[in-house]
């Protein structure tokens, strides 16, 4: 299916790839940000490029019969540690068995995902000012949970338990909405 | 057995993952939580989710709203710029030039190499001693050659398939290089007043602008930035302010001036044009032509849509789609999205006026309408709620749906409010929906007690704690009265609260 290495490019390998590859980026993304949370976005970009480039490489050997997303996410997962190893650079905390558990676990959920992701406009608006004002501080600013709690007049424990709280409504929010939209379509 | 956990919440592990600060020796103790049930996976893959899409969200919040052009008036600009989205696909653009690359270096080895003609020499442009460097854009980063990969088996285990390891890359072919200008610049309009990153775009190719540069027709400007900031001055007089984020194309004056905003933000000041000649200013949408009046356009990039909103005059506004037309007079304002019927609507509302008589209104979200301190003349009023949590008492006006008004430079906010003696202050802040951010005004600490009281804040002075501030055209959807000080809630009483602009002359 793929073009082997060293043959000449095939056009319609080309336009398999760019499709498939296109509709798994922004999980392959996703994936790569769950090992790197607070940052080093180079790092991050770094992981896509090599798994982009080893994804076209290998693109032969891909199996049809079975999920891309799952192969590429399987490569990014690859990736990550010999990205790692090969750069000398801080280890990941996240262990290859969690990764994995995750690489799985993300391929599950990545069909809905994107859906999911275009309703958070809508759920942040039903927060409650105190909420939304620790989403600003803590995502758009960049303030630490500690620095918020002294905004806030209040702990450092009290704004993450905020914020997991908050994530996790936002997240109910957004799975139902992204539930009622698929129903309205469907 | 022991305790996955270490004796950590859940919300101890995700907090210190988020932020990077697991104290070191306890990442097994993490991954052991983490592996311990399929629960805490999900758990941990839906807080990484939301937290990704948050940080996109934050930081991409100016550009899913851009495309705002105003005429006649001016605003701040404070807008953020975004860093990292998936707005941003350039992983597709990464997969677009890998492939371009293959094709190119199998081009390469069978036919040689042909360069573009060089563009037909129509004007003759002043001798440059060198090439200016081109800035690129805060959008797509530049693809870097390929790495070399480790030609070796790599041993390490995965149980995802892995694909065997791939030969060393095709080598990349230097780019020819881009045929030398040789043109004459003809100025049709003037760039003024440039502050921060400001670039200027001819046949896609961007270089930084200088003040009182020339800009020739076909030329367009990037605002890089939330403080970039350019003037553009025709020669009569017409000018063309840019900021933030934004990116005005092809510039032209042929059958009169005409812009593309592409995206972001601009406010013009429009001399008098001839009728044969209008100002146009195109959007992705649509088109306004420009006789001389005041107007605003909004161009919401991720809708597809852009809101017409006139506030003098009159303006033809032709959807591009199907060349449909329409003439929005003043205090209307005109939708042009693809599907949705082309006409005119009254102005959404600057203003705003709530009075609490008798009965509840739909726009208090909380709060409770009652007689209140009594006062000649009036009925009822809003008594704000205790929240114990915070020690407060508090009112919300708002309206998810519509949004309680949209703000105007010069907007003031007046309002009438009664205290208890042991209230040290009052805060107000409004959600503004157009920026994702809880912005509010200083506190009020030189309150008169138990006695109802009138005071008006201006729209201007509202800051959030980082700085942040409200911005003209931002929809406002909740407005928040509370106490404050370190004395908890006391009671509150709200009432005739109104949103009014002074229009500058």
């Amino acid at each position: 299916m793929g073009p082997p290495q060293d043959e000449p490019v095939n056009t319609a390998a080309h336009d398999e790839f760019l499709r498939l590859f296109t509709s798994v980026q922004p999980a392959l993304r996703r994936f790569v940000g769950y090992h790197f949370p607070s940052g080093r976005e180079q790092e991050i970009e770094d992981v896509l490029q090599e798994t982009a480039l080893v994804l076209w490489r290998k693109f032969g050997q891909y199996d049809p019969g079975k999920s891309f997303t799952s192969w590429a996410l399987g490569v990014a997962h690859f990736e990550l540690r010999h990205s790692q190893r090969a750069r000398a650079r801080a280890p990941l905390a996240l262990d290859e068995r969690t990764s994995d558990l995750l690489a799985r676990r993300s391929a599950e959920l990545s069909p809905g995902s994107e859906r999911r992701r275009n309703t958070l406009d809508r759920c942040l608006s039903k927060l409650d000012p105190r909420s939304r004002e620790a989403l600003s501080l803590y995502y758009e600013k960049g303030l630490s949970t500690q620095q918020i709690a002294e905004a806030f007049r209040g702990t450092a424990n009290m704004v993450r338990i905020l914020l997991f709280r908050t994530r996790q409504s936002l997240a109910r929010c957004m799975m139902s909405a992204a539930r009622q939209e698929a129903g309205g379509m469907g | 057995m022991s305790d996955p956990s270490a004796g950590r919440s859940p919300e101890d592990w995700v907090a210190l993952y988020l932020e990077g600060r697991i104290p070191p020796g306890e990442e097994a103790a993490f991954n052991a939580w983490v592996q311990s049930n399929p629960e805490n996976v999900d758990l941990l893959i839906q807080q990484l989710d939301v937290h990704g899409s948050l940080k996109s969200q934050f930081e991409k919040a100016s550009l899913r709203s851009t495309g705002r052009i105003r005429l006649a008036g001016r605003g701040r600009g404070t807008r953020r710029r975004a860093t990292w989205n998936e707005s941003r696909s350039w992983l597709g653009a990464a997969a677009v030039v890998l492939l371009g690359l293959a094709i190119v270096a199998v081009l390469w080895k069978a036919e040689p190499q042909v360069r573009p003609a060089p563009e037909p020499v129509t004007r003759r442009e002043p001798p440059r001693p060198e090439p200016e460097p081109t800035l690129a854009l805060p959008a797509p980063p530049p693809v870097p050659a390929p790495k070399p990969l480790d030609p070796a088996p790599k041993k390490e285990e995965t149980p995802l398939p892995v694909p065997p390891p791939a030969a060393a890359p095709e080598p990349i072919l230097p780019e020819p290089p881009p045929p030398k200008p040789d043109r004459t610049i003809v100025a049709v309009a003037e760039l003024r007043d440039v502050k921060g990153v400001v670039l200027v775009e001819q046949a896609g190719q961007r270089r930084p602008a200088k003040p009182a540069q020339g800009l020739s027709a076909g030329e367009g400007i990037v605002t890089v930035g939330k403080d970039a900031f350019a003037v553009i001055v025709f020669p009569d007089g017409t000018s063309v302010e840019l900021r933030g984020e934004t990116e005005l194309r092809n510039l032209s004056v042929d059958k009169g001036k005409r812009l593309f905003l592409a995206r972001g933000t601009l406010d013009a000041s429009v001399a008098k044009q001839p009728p044969e000649r209008p100002m146009a200013i195109e959007t992705p949408q649509a088109e306004a032509k420009v006789l001389g009046t005041t107007l605003r356009l909004h161009v919401d990039a991720r809708a597809e849509s852009t809101l017409l909103e006139v506030d003098e005059g009159k303006v033809r506004l032709t959807r591009t789609t199907d060349q449909k037309a329409l003439d929005v007079a003043a205090g209307s304002g005109a939708l042009a999205e693809r599907g949705i019927e082309l006409k005119a609507k009254p102005l959404p509302k600057t203003s705003l006026a709530m009075a609490f008589e008798d009965a509840g209104t739909a726009r208090v979200q909380f709060g409770k309408i009652v007689a209140g301190p009594k006062r000649p003349g009036s009925r009822g009023c809003l008594a704000g709620l205790d929240v114990p949590d915070d020690r407060l008492t508090r009112v919300i006006l708002g309206d998810a749906r519509s949004g309680l008004l949209r703000l105007r430079d010069g907007a003031v906010l007046t309002f009438d409010y009664w205290v208890a003696e042991k209230v040290e202050a009052l805060d107000v802040y409004v959600w503004d929906k157009t920026q994702q951010a809880s912005i509010g005004g200083t506190s009020l600490l030189s309150l008169t007690k138990e006695k109802w009281t009138r005071v008006t804040i201006p729209f201007s002075d509202f800051e959030s704690r980082t700085g942040q501030r409200l911005q003209d055209g931002d929809l406002i959807t909740e407005l928040t009265i509370q106490t404050g000080g370190t004395n908890g809630g006391g009671p509150l009483f709200v009432d005739n609260v109104d949103v009014t602009v002074v229009r500058k002359k």
